[in-house]
């Protein structure tokens, strides 16, 4: 997924940057679709990423990766979005009505004890392996419920504390708390069952 | 002279997760870490499943390009 390019090769990257938008637009716009209600919200937020990423590609440090810097533009811009977006539209209704929805009680005893050991996994040992894990990780995280991702991805891409989150989008802490927990159990079972084949 | 080992209070492995989640976040109190570092060295199941949270914490920070939050 990632490409190198050295600033001396600058016409060169110009030339192959459209096809790399194009290779890393879906994912952009999935780390967006996440954050933002409205698709075009969405779409305009990449493509704001896209554009300042072409017209500051001199800026462009060439020791970090393509993707690595495109998936940082974009993460500030939905960090100023959502800074000014929520305080005026607070969405009451964010995350509620999945606090009943996966429950992993199912997975322990009556005394919280798990009820089978689970089959370890294993490290990636090759390049073409860890692209595959990634690239499971990223189907995994678009199965989130919707809300849940946007809280996920709020913490774990955005980098907001839960207690931001909670203030943000005005849910109680604890909320929070186990939208994470939930979302990270979601994501443990779905690599598992990916990766093993079994339900971990 | 001898001390005797501060007590931990045992928790469960579901308790165990919570504590995992939030230890990815910062939010775990000192003694918290204790139990959670006692509870996991003496479970087998759990030190399976705590490799594998590792395993998908590290996996996230790689695709969202980030250092640990």
């Amino acid at each position: 997924v990632s490409s190198n390019y050295t600033q001396s090769s600058l016409g060169e990257l110009r030339q192959g940057l459209e096809r790399e938008f194009k290779l890393h637009r879906p994912f952009l716009l999935l780390l967006a679709q996440r954050q933002l209600r409205e698709p075009r919200d969405a779409e305009d937020a990449v493509q704001d990423t896209l554009l300042a990423a072409w017209q500051t590609i001199e800026a462009f440090d060439s020791r970090s990766t393509l993707r690595t810097w495109l998936v940082g533009i974009l993460r500030f811009k939905l960090i100023d979005t959502l800074r000014s977006s929520y305080r005026h539209h607070a969405r009451m209704e964010c995350v509620m009505d999945e606090l009943q929805q996966q429950d992993f009680s199912s997975l322990f005893d009556e005394h919280e004890q798990w009820l089978a050991t689970s089959t370890p996994w294993t490290s990636p040992q090759t390049a073409l392996e860890s692209k595959q894990l990634l690239a499971t990780l990223e189907a995994c995280l678009t199965r989130l419920p919707e809300q849940t991702g946007r809280v996920f991805l709020m913490r774990e891409y955005l980098g907001f504390k839960a207690t931001e989150i909670a203030s943000l989008i005005h849910l109680e802490d604890g909320h929070v708390r186990v939208l994470l927990l939930r979302a990270r159990m979601s994501l443990r079972l779905c690599l598992g069952i990916q990766l093993t084949g079994v339900q971990a | 002279m001898t001390f005797a080992r501060p007590h931990i209070a045992a928790i469960s492995c579901q308790q165990t997760t919570v504590l995992v989640s939030l230890q990815r976040d910062h939010d775990i109190q000192p003694e918290q870490t204790r139990q959670l570092t006692h509870h996991i060295a003496h479970c087998k199941p759990c030190q399976v499943a705590s490799e594998q949270f590792s395993h998908l914490f590290v996996a996230l920070d790689t695709l969202l390009e980030r250092a640990p939050p």
